[in-house]
């Protein structure tokens, strides 16, 4: 399938609407406001094309919600979980502390909530319903993390993805949210769309 | 009257702050699971007055849990606890026999208010 600047441009809108869903539960987790920081389409993904991406120093944590056809990952620099974990455990009273591996099940549990807040959104405007997948978390480097969720996708066509950084001044966090698709779904969206 | 609850999550820190917010509220959690042989074994030992069930397990979904659980029980009285808000996938929810879906993040009003309709005869503190 073509996918054409107009078509990218609709989608787009779509995520855009979706991300204002997914601002709405990072703030509701974090108790600060959330806003797009920058936004990137790709018509024609490889998992190739993000393996240069980012420093190989850099440590994220992130987690992957897959269905047929489609995958959002959802990743934070190292500090940015270190702050959103922080914040998750602050609302149990039970104590519980902050340790390597609370961080990433904090990760897993908060990208959960952000991937399906999209997610629902694109599922209502389209029509559709879909169960995505429990989060499966990843970390390392950017590309290590973008190449494993690519690795969840079993692709018919060409993959379509997006990527929306969102950032938190107010405790200067970060959440990189990615939604890729491939050809079937991404056609399916297009024609679902009233444009 | 205290609830008897059992808790189906894979979520460590999701299943400690719904507990904790249950015990809040003046229940009893009586079993945690975190996949459908579990949460029936669980169901058939503990018979609870219900269950908390997260809709995104690794093993089986939700919806698959709360069917099995029917063939146990055609009486469950099951809350789905989802991040997935979609329109349709809450009218299959409810048309599985969930007796309501209560959203991720989780807050202790909206469960207070959640378990209000389901266990209206029950005191929620």
């Amino acid at each position: 399938m073509l996918i054409t600047p107009d078509d990218q441009k609709a989608i787009l809108g779509l995520l855009e609407a979706g991300i204002g869903a997914s601002t709405s539960k990072l703030a509701a987790i974090s108790r600060t406001q959330w806003a797009i920081k920058t936004t990137a389409l790709k018509a024609y993904a490889t998992a190739e094309d993000f393996a240069e991406l980012g420093q190989p120093s850099q440590y994220f944590f992130g987690a992957y919600c897959a269905s047929p056809g489609r995958v959002f990952l959802s990743y934070f620099t190292s500090r940015s979980s270190a702050l959103m974990t922080q914040a998750f455990l602050a609302s149990s009273r039970r104590g519980l502390q902050a340790t390597p591996q609370m961080q990433e099940v904090a990760v897993a549990e908060v990208s959960n909530i952000v991937i399906n807040a999209i997610a629902a959104v694109l599922a209502d405007r389209c029509g559709m319903a879909f169960i995505l997948s429990a989060p499966t978390v990843v970390r390392g480097g950017r590309a290590d993390i973008i190449k494993a969720a690519f690795g969840a996708l079993q692709p018919v066509g060409k993959i379509f993805s997006a990527t929306i950084t969102l950032s938190s001044h107010d405790i200067a966090a970060d959440c990189t949210l990615m939604m890729m698709l491939d050809d079937l779904i991404a056609n399916f969206i297009l024609n679902a769309l009233d444009r | 009257m205290a609830l008897r609850m059992i808790i189906v999550e894979d979520n460590l820190l999701t299943r400690e702050m719904i507990k904790d917010m249950l015990e809040l509220l003046g229940h009893q959690v009586v079993a945690e699971a975190d996949d459908q042989a579990g949460a029936v074994a669980a169901y058939r030992q503990h018979k609870p007055d219900g269950l908390t069930i997260d809709l995104s397990l690794p093993k089986e979904d939700g919806l698959t849990i709360l069917k099995a659980l029917r063939k146990v029980d055609p009486n469950v009285r099951a809350i789905i606890v989802s991040g997935n808000s979609q329109v349709r996938i809450r009218e299959e929810v409810l048309r599985a026999g969930a007796v309501e879906l209560l959203p991720k993040p989780i807050e202790l009003d909206s469960l207070r208010q959640v378990l209000g309709k389901v266990f209206p005869n029950a005191d929620h503190a």
